[in-house]
């Protein structure tokens, strides 16, 4: 028996568990059982249907994250080859298109290198229902349909680093990450180092309104909360969109604050910004805010840049106080069945003239440095070069702050039975 | 029966005895694949959502059954007010049930008894045309209609009726109406069909003794339609209690309900024991409901409901 178990690396796995189980986070796999002891001890004499109830448990998604710990990447990458094709999820049009549906940049990237792309741009609609999909698949060890996909920084980022579920890049593989990579992505507070991930599209929020409707001039979040505007601001239902503002009205740092400021920080959100909120939206702020819905909203700066040459009394502010500074990162599941060929792709669109065709046509902030140069000189698209919104003087730029970061799950149930109550209301 | 015991000496053998044991037997085999699906589609997520929700744990290191009865407790203790979110679901649940009996009842009238039989089903088929389109992509044209830019509240401030940038949505009547708008078949159907059923002879007779029109509806239509309301009210007050679609795509933010709460704590706070919690509560409370109702108001016929 026990020869048995060492040929089948009996012995390895012992090892990797080890590791795991030294973290405290990790150690689903022994819970179950004692709690399944405990949980037949308190209803002994129950009966048959009671102890065939307390089997009953829930898997927890942790206990892969100990075999993630165990992984050489460096030998993971190096047994992968390039098989002339991958897969990529992302949000709706988040890449240049031409009149017919194409989408020319991956067409140059086929032709350069042999690899063809299945891109859907209607996978991602939002974070959590995304999540909410691969997440079963992954917890399975089964490949997702998709190699590289596209993921906010917030919770279920750090969920999907956490589970195990998400492959560590190889800097060897992604030299002009690099060379080209714009200081502010290379090792942000979410991801350090951008081991498991490399930014697709940054982004700002703040505030938008229509001139129109509103009396006086918005300059900043405390602006929201004047009694004029009761009624007439929408917000994001994200609790990492909403702790932002509570947390920079208060001038706390978001990335770096505390429990009791997140305390304070719902407080003013309940207390003063919520009696003039008419809604916090999950989805559609932006055809309800286009429809006239409401006067100002919580908006993310590349959505009003694109609606204003339509909308030219529309107005987004970057609020005196501080705004908040999103990631859209692509990450390669560690089921992927072509993750070299998509890891090829991510070296490839860290070049600064592949980003600046992409980027003249998303019109949100590329993480790739020189692509501004690039449009002005090569693109030749004033429009977008020009605009403060996309490119923000450094003063404005100065009040830009990275969200909450949460590393651990107690830490996330503290967080959410703080900022939930804002958006549940009463 | 009858007729075997009119037969002679011979009958009561084992023959007959077999019989009446088949005769026994038969309606509950016949009412296997009934009891299966019900079994399958109801006991079963029942018990479970029960199980789950005396659960403890997160999704990472798992959930483990450890009987944690306080978690009810909780739901009415704690910081969030479910109680509110229930006592406003079921609100909004028993006046869309209302408005959609008084909408409904002058349709199906019409249906049955004032149209030529020629027109009937154009008619009934346009009252379900509505659901080839998806539930969801209703909702949201009506969030469209009723919005700043949308005909409807152009028009009425036109009017005058309402002020620039004053619209009908995120109130509890566009939730409601959203209700009302998306059970509105779910009502006509079953009072149509337990009219179709009445014998007009009933209205003849009725006539006869003397009955006005008012008489005739209120003492022979209404109480003849009966079972009819009754279905109707089973499926939309259930339909529109637990509904969190309406509330969040028409409602605002004083108009959460706990079919959104439970959606919350299953994805946002990722709690799925408090959602389990909060469906069971709420499958027990309209389950109460529905059961008080049926024996004070519901038909003694189990029959007439089909």
């Amino acid at each position: 028996m026990s020869a048995d178990d060492k040929l089948n690396g009996r012995g390895a796995l012992d090892l990797s568990f080890l590791r795991g189980a030294a973290k405290p986070r990790a150690t689903g796999g022994g819970m179950s059982r004692r709690n399944l002891f405990r949980g037949a001890g308190a209803v002994a004499g129950a009966g048959a249907l009671a102890s065939v109830a307390s089997a009953c448990s829930i898997q927890g998604t942790q206990t892969s994250a100990t075999a993630a710990d165990a992984t050489d990447w460096y030998a993971w990458w190096a047994g992968k080859k390039l098989n002339g094709q991958f897969s990529f999820d992302n949000w709706a049009a988040y890449i240049d298109q031409d009149k017919n549906g194409n989408h020319p940049s991956l067409d140059t990237f086929t032709k350069k290198t042999g690899i063809k792309v299945t891109y859907d741009d209607a996978a991602v609609t939002d974070t959590a229902t995304y999540y909410g999909k691969i997440a079963p698949s992954l917890a399975a060890g089964k490949p997702i349909g998709a190699d590289l996909f596209v993921m906010t920084n917030g919770w279920e980022f750090t969920e999907l680093v956490n589970n195990g579920y998400v492959a560590a890049l190889d800097n060897k593989l992604r030299p002009n990450f690099l060379r080209n990579a714009d200081e502010s992505v290379l090792s942000p507070s979410y991801d350090f180092n951008s081991t498991y991930s490399a930014v697709w599209q940054s982004g700002y929020t703040g505030i938008a309104y229509h001139s129109d409707l509103v009396d006086g001039e918005i300059t900043s979040w405390e602006d929201l909360t004047k009694a004029q505007y009761k009624n007439q601001v929408a917000m994001f239902g994200s609790l990492d969109e909403l702790s932002q503002v509570g947390l920079l009205v208060n001038g706390v740092t978001p990335s770096s604050s505390t429990k009791s400021d997140w305390e304070d920080a719902a407080d003013w959100l309940t207390n003063k910004l919520s009696p003039n909120v008419k809604k916090f939206y999950d989805q559609g702020y932006l055809d309800a805010f286009k429809s006239k819905q409401m006067a100002i909203t919580q908006a993310w700066s590349g959505d009003i840049l694109a609606i204003q040459a339509n909308f030219p009394k529309v107005k987004f502010v970057f609020p005196e106080e501080g705004f908040g500074v999103w990631h859209d990162n692509m990450m390669i599941p560690v089921t992927a069945e072509n993750p070299l060929d998509a890891m090829t792709w991510i070296n490839y669109y860290y070049q600064t003239s592949v980003a600046s065709v992409i980027e003249d046509w998303i019109w949100y902030k590329s993480p790739v440095v020189g692509v501004r140069e690039y449009i002005r000189k090569v693109i030749d698209d004033p429009d977008y070069v020009n605009s403060e919104l996309a490119f923000p003087p450094s003063d404005v730029l100065a009040r830009a702050y990275e969200y909450v970061s949460i590393k651990d799950r107690t830490t996330y149930d503290t967080y959410t039975s703080i900022f939930n109550p804002v958006v549940q209301g009463s | 029966m009858t007729s075997a015991t009119t037969l002679p000496e011979a009958a009561p053998t084992r023959r007959v005895r077999l019989e009446a044991l088949r005769r026994g037997v038969t309606p509950y085999l016949l009412s296997i694949a009934g009891f299966g699906w019900l079994g399958f589609f109801f006991v079963i997520p029942l018990v479970s959502g029960l199980l789950v929700s005396l659960m403890t744990g997160n999704p990472d290191q798992g959930y483990v059954l450890t009987w944690n009865w306080s978690v009810y407790a909780d739901l009415f203790t704690g910081p969030t007010p479910y109680w509110l979110y229930l006592v406003r679901s079921l609100t909004y649940g028993l006046s869309a049930t209302a408005f959609t009996i008084i909408l409904a009842f002058p349709v199906a009238y019409f249906i049955a008894f004032r149209v030529s039989a020629r027109w009937k089903t154009t008619l009934l088929a346009l009252v379900m045309v509505t659901f080839f389109v998806s539930f969801i992509i209703r909702t949201d044209m009506w969030f469209y209609l009723l919005g700043g830019n949308g005909p409807i509240t152009r028009v009425l401030v036109h009017l005058h009726v309402l002020d620039h940038g004053q619209t009908f949505l995120s109130t509890p009547g566009s939730v409601i109406g959203g209700m009302v708008y998306n059970d509105f078949a779910f009502m006509v159907l079953p009072i149509y069909v337990a009219m179709e059923r009445i014998d007009p002879r009933l209205h003849e007779a009725s006539n006869d003794l003397f009955g006005n029109r008012a008489n005739t509806f209120f003492r022979v239509t209404v109480p003849l339609t009966r079972s009819g309301v009754f279905s109707g009210i089973l499926l939309v007050l259930i339909d529109t209690v637990g509904d969190p679609v309406n509330s969040s795509i028409l409602g605002g933010k004083e108009t959460y309900t706990i079919g959104q709460a439970i959606q919350n704590a299953y994805f946002t706070t990722q709690q799925y024991n408090v959602a389990a919690a909060l469906s069971t509560l709420l499958m027990a409370i309209l389950g109460i409901i529905l059961f008080l109702y049926a024996r004070v108001v519901g038909t003694e016929n189990i029959e007439d409901l089909i």
